[in-house]
């Protein structure tokens, strides 16, 4: 992968069914270029479950999304350093411990995370009745799909519905943990369930190695995506056809300029929330990475969520880093009996 | 045309299937006004699947006498369904229709991307046949465990522990709906085509196995009239 420069395109909007509910997008989409020499990114997309009792899920997974991206940073600051200038086999080991420590370490940070994020949230915005942590948790509940790629590895992790398509060079897709045929219905991990960490599935992959090390394209979607498709088959073809797309002339042009009225006609048919991400390589050659816009690491992380208001101002203020699209508003502070 | 990437989309598709007693027992009053109900759910339904435009509404008809049949087996389109009578006479072999309503709600057999089917049983009896081991196996099954449930008793001769257990025992939210007279029928049986239609038609998220209650809440059910009945209406 080294070498290889990435873009990223996202959107999200509310479903039919949230509008006609006077619901806010319980979805929530982000991703985040790491400024340094080595490229590297994270997208993250969370789906909050949205029901009565999970009133606060659209605040959910907008924490979910911040928390993966922040831990990746932090991550991605101390992996690199034992990647740099490695000898080959020292390389090779750094990895093997790399992947040891995101599918034991990141994956409970992530959650451990979160759990704190909503913590501070609901100490600020207290609900009406108080709640014991179990139905605090769950008024925030949410799933949580990470991708992280550097010129080392991809790692890719998926805790509930939100759906991960890879597509090869060779235009192949490859699909991260699907859903088993006897998973129907609505039901999904969440990071508000005991023992969460232990429930994402990680897949790990040095560069170059497998198909998803090769990766052309990410493709990070709601469920409310995958959901307005007929077939698994029409679905995994759009991953194709985006990759097609952002790698025509226009085409990167064309998916940023289309992308929101697309989703607009897969939620017609899914009725659901709506969100996809695209970390695709650039088939242009790259301005150098220091012209890219790069954030202060200390202003991102150092924003705490400390009230509905502040909350919201944190994602506006990180707007053109972390990309936050379509959140609406806060929903009210509610009991959750 | 649109250059939208991806395959044909579709609306979700949701089942409906009544399971109806058409035992000897059900004969005169109860299987007319079984009829008359049903066949006056109907525009309410169509409502419902306008009002639920991502929704794909498809409803399929079981049977249940001496054995049991399929009285409409293809799932068809609300609005382009018409309800013909069915008629009384013989047993009441409970368990064959849900076994039957099994048969159809196997992985294979099921779209990809349904919502939770919606299943209303109407009965005035008790089971003449293995009743508990069709029980198991609906609630064994994926779409069937998923499935919302609803029971209808028709009379005060119905076994309303069997209608219970079918809508899932005690810890469900709502109860059987006992019908004594037409009246009563009439309105049960359109709230039971109309509420959970409308409520798996809009299904929220939630963490597996996260409560004990239905995976699709249903808001209550309608009480029994209190106003005069006709004597003749009375089951």
């Amino acid at each position: 992968m080294g070498g290889k420069q990435w873009a990223a395109v996202a959107s999200s909007i509310v479903g039919d069914l949230h509008i006609k509910k006077n619901l806010p997008n319980q979805d929530a989409i982000a991703y985040y270029r790491l400024p340094g020499s080595d490229p590297a990114f994270v997208m993250a997309v969370s789906d909050g479950h949205g029901s009565e009792k999970c009133p606060r899920s659209d605040i959910g997974s907008a924490l979910a999304v911040n928390t993966a991206v922040k831990v990746f940073i932090d991550a991605w600051s101390v992996m690199k350093s034992k990647l740099a200038d490695s000898e080959t086999a020292e390389k090779t080991s750094a990895l093997v411990n790399i992947e040891r420590h995101l599918r034991k370490d990141i994956t409970k940070q992530l959650v451990d995370n979160w759990i704190s994020a909503v913590e501070t949230h609901s100490s600020s915005a207290p609900f009406r009745i108080e709640q014991d942590q179990t139905k605090r948790l769950l008024a925030y509940g949410a799933t949580l799909t990470v991708v992280f790629l550097c010129e080392h590895f991809t790692v890719c992790m998926r805790l509930g519905d939100c759906e991960l398509l890879i597509v090869s060079s060779d235009l192949k897709v490859n699909r991260i943990a699907p859903r088993n045929r006897e998973q129907v219905g609505e039901d999904t991990d969440s990071l508000c369930m005991p023992n969460a960490d232990k429930r994402f599935s990680v897949s790990f992959h040095k560069a170059g190695n497998t198909e998803v090390g090769c990766g052309k394209l990410y493709l990070l979607c709601s469920d409310g995506y995958e959901k307005a498709f007929e077939s698994n088959a029409g679905f995994e073809q759009s991953a194709v056809d985006f990759a097609k797309l952002v790698s025509s002339g226009r085409g990167r042009d064309t998916v940023e300029h289309e992308l929101e009225s697309w989703l607009r006609e897969y939620s017609n048919f899914s009725g659901d929330d709506v969100s996809v991400g695209l970390l695709f390589e650039k088939n242009i050659p790259a301005e150098p990475i220091a012209s890219e816009k790069s954030v202060d690491k200390n202003e991102l992380v150092n924003h705490s969520v400390a009230t509905d208001a502040a909350f919201k101002e944190d994602y506006v203020t990180n707007q053109s880093e972390i990309v936050q699209t379509d959140h609406g508003p806060p929903p009210e502070t509610n009991n959750t009996t | 045309m649109s250059n939208r990437p991806g395959g044909e989309l579709a609306k979700r598709p949701l089942q409906f299937i009544w399971i109806c007693d058409c035992s000897g027992s059900m004969s005169g009053k109860k299987i007319e006004s079984l009829n008359f109900a049903i066949n006056e759910a109907i525009p309410a339904m169509r409502q419902v699947a306008d009002d639920n435009p991502n929704v794909r509404v498809q409803v399929r008809v079981i049977t249940f006498s001496n054995g049991a049949k399929w009285h409409v087996q293809n799932p068809t389109d609300i609005q382009s369904f018409a309800w013909s009578p069915v008629a009384a006479s013989g047993a009441t072999d409970m368990g064959r229709a849900i076994d039957l309503a099994c048969d159809a709600l196997e992985i294979d057999k099921m779209p990809e991307r349904g919502l939770p089917p919606v299943l209303v049983l109407i009965s005035d009896g008790q089971p003449t046949d293995n009743f508990n081991s069709a029980l198991e196996r609906l609630v064994r099954i994926p779409w069937g465990a998923k499935s919302v449930r609803v029971g209808i008793a028709i009379g005060d001769d119905a076994d309303i522990g069997v209608l219970q257990q079918f809508m899932g025992g005690d810890a469900r939210e709502i109860q059987p709906l006992v019908a004594t007279n037409a009246q009563d029928l009439v309105k049960f049986i359109r709230w039971a085509s109309t509420v959970p239609l409308s409520a798996a038609s809009r299904p929220a998220s939630r963490p597996e196995g996260s409560t004990s209650e239905s995976h699709v809440p249903i808001p209550p059910a309608p009480q029994p009239s209190d106003e005069p009945i006709n004597p003749s209406d009375v089951f």
